[in-house]
């Protein structure tokens, strides 16, 4: 088969080497639990297996990324390698080159041990995942690339790690996108999961705002007043071309993407009053969803797309509310609370987050879609607003101008580990999460 | 002897003659001329009059003129810097309001060749999106309004801008009351 046929430029080959191991049962993380212990991991340093010069510093370099992702979910406690009672330089990658006594005693649970060999131009990355007191092997596996595509082999890798932990495959290749800017001006920017390597999608010196990944994470709609008032545009980030989704008179905001990819929910005002309709690409109306005066906008779909959460002000104040599409009821969700408005479901389906009027300002609250459980995450008393989930549904990413102006942030779902993303001038606002983009 | 005498007693008559007939002239020709120099004079200061009288009917024109369109400015600016205001989470239109509104439509009505488009704003205090919608409501509010007071709606436009366009960016009470507001640009 002829190399270039295959789309991506990075080829990775993903040989699964070793069955998961047996012994304890499969760790599960309850995601919503407000305590979370941290699992005790450490990361061996990686060994170069070969005698190219670029080997020991990639092997480093690598260990090290493997680290900052692990650390990034909250998840693990990452204990030094150098703790462990284990002759690193001795150690081998296997299983019979680890000594895990020389890891349990320190209290490490599991242990990542990797190889690195560069040949020509192309990297092969072994890397294990090891439970160390049953002393088995979790997972393996063999990764063979250019060489400069050993990031994304370790965020592969700790997508697996997550798999096994969570059940659900980590997020660490999405990416979040985000308007940024002033008052004179906002752009779209689409940077990776972790803050990193933000780069502008749009430049049209307007106002540009309100970005939503597509199911496939390759095409972003958003909101824009380039050609005079808003409308709802979407760009493929692979061509880089945009089209109009919708144009129409007066509003035309607040997508909502069906998990098809072909048709999106949004807000319309050309008829009167502000409401819900589905369209397709094409902007054509496929139906209206929303039939009520005053404001319906925030449409954000369940996962099985029979629901849909929603923002509406038909009780006085902006409160969400859920479409029931089997039966066509409308019930109120959120029932305490001034305000409530930007909800977002889940990708798991069992909770909604939103944001509310705090005691002050605006505050990130989830809730189960039957309206039980109601949890605060956020007690600045100030603006913490428009929330995304990531993928596998274990954090939230929102902005917040806890530190001044606004900026992204991010924490788990049980509102942990709450740390700022963007360190930009200007504001950044209304973040959204794609899927892995393999 | 004789004829001597009569021969000057002839020219002396001739030339008395002649010179009684030029000095007639003279006379003649100083009276024409004389009344020529009056017409000219009389004609420069009709002439002069007539420019100074057009001189200072244009002036009393451009003056005219002036103070009309400073006050068209002033009108205009008014319609244009006069915005009206809403409380929290509202698109209500105060008693203020409808007066303000009122006054729009009079000089809409007045400017019969003109037209308005409606900005609807909010302060930064909820999402993005619903202050979108609730600028639109805003927009629409006073559209509706202005129709009632007899301006077809052909000539008004609408527009919402959210919280995007901030007056005054102060986390304070009195700068997210600026920014709730509906702005009238004439076009």
């Amino acid at each position: 088969m002829n190399k270039r046929l295959l789309q991506p430029i990075i080829l990775i080959f993903l040989i699964t080497l070793f069955l998961p191991g047996t012994g304890t049962a499969l760790i599960r993380i309850d995601i919503n639990s407000p305590g979370l212990t941290q699992f005790p991991v450490s990361v061996a340093p990686f060994k170069a297996m070969g005698s190219a010069p670029l080997e020991k510093s990639k092997a480093s370099e690598l260990s090290s990324l493997l680290e900052k992702d692990l650390d990034f979910t909250g998840y693990f406690k990452l204990i030094n390698p150098t703790a462990s009672l284990e002759d690193l330089n001795k150690m081998g990658i296997d299983k019979n080159g680890v000594q895990f006594k020389a890891w349990s005693i320190i209290g490490v649970e599991m242990l990542v041990t990797g190889g690195v060999l560069i040949n020509g131009g192309e990297l092969t990355l072994e890397l294990r995942l090891f439970d160390v007191s049953d002393q088995s092997i979790i997972l393996g596996k063999r990764y063979t690339g250019e060489v400069d595509t050993g990031l994304r082999m370790i965020h592969k890798f700790g997508n697996e790690i997550l798999r096994y932990l969570t059940g659900f495959d980590g997020y660490f290749l999405s990416k979040i996108a985000f308007a940024g800017g002033d008052h004179r001006s906002k752009d779209i920017y689409v940077m990776d999961f972790n803050g990193e390597n933000a780069k502008k999608a749009t430049n049209y010196k307007s106002i540009t705002i309100t970005p939503r990944f597509a199911p496939s994470g390759k095409e972003i709609a958003f909101v824009s007043y380039k050609d005079g008032q808003p409308n709802l545009y979407a760009k493929n980030l692979i061509t880089g071309k945009v089209s109009t989704l919708s144009a129409r008179k007066g509003l035309n905001i607040s997508p909502a993407w069906t998990a098809s990819g072909t048709e999106i929910a949004l807000t319309l005002s050309s008829e009167g009053d502000e409401n819900i309709y589905l369209i397709n690409t094409s902007g054509k109306i496929i139906r209206q969803l929303t039939k009520k005066w005053g404001i319906n906008v925030s449409p954000s779909w369940a996962p099985d797309g029979e629901k849909m959460a929603f923002v509406s002000d038909r009780s006085g104040n902006g409160q969400v509310y859920i479409k029931y599409f089997g039966t066509g009821d409308v019930e109120r969700l959120t029932l305490e609370g001034k305000r409530n408005l930007d909800p977002t479901w889940s990708p798991r389906g069992d909770r909604i987050a939103f944001s509310g009027s705090g005691k002050q300002g605006m505050e990130i609250f989830t809730i189960k879609p039957d309206g039980s459980d109601l949890r605060q995450l956020t007690f600045t008393g100030g603006l913490n607003l428009s929330p995304a989930w990531s993928p596998d549904g274990s954090m939230i990413v929102f902005s917040s101008d806890r530190g001044g102006e606004k900026a992204i942030y991010v924490m788990n779902a049980n509102g942990a580990n709450q740390r700022r993303l963007t360190f930009m001038d200007g504001a950044q606002e209304s973040p959204n999460w794609s899927v892995n983009l393999e | 002897m004789r004829k001597l005498l009569m021969m000057f007693l002839a020219i002396t008559i001739l030339l008395s003659g002649s010179v009684m007939l030029t000095s007639c002239a003279k006379e003649q020709m100083k009276d024409d001329q004389a009344l020529m120099a009056d017409e000219k004079a009389k004609k420069e200061a009709e002439e002069k009059a007539r420019m100074e009288r057009e001189r200072l009917a244009r002036e009393k024109a451009i003056q005219e003129e002036r103070l009309k369109s400073e006050q068209e400015k002033q009108l205009r600016a008014e319609f244009e810097n006069k915005k009206i205001f809403f409380a929290f989470d509202s698109a209500v239109l105060s008693d203020e309001s409808q007066d303000i509104l009122r006054e729009k439509a009079d000089f809409l009505k007045q400017h019969d060749d003109k037209k308005v488009l409606i900005e609807g704003h909010c302060d930064d205090r909820g999402s993005v999106e619903y202050n979108l919608a609730l600028g639109q409501r805003r927009a629409e509010a006073a559209m509706k309004y202005l129709t009632l007071l007899g301006i077809p709606s052909d000539r008004i436009r609408t527009i919402s801008y959210g919280k995007e366009r901030p007056i005054n960016t102060a986390n304070t009470e009195e700068a997210w009351a600026e920014n709730r507001r509906d702005e009238f640009i004439l076009e």
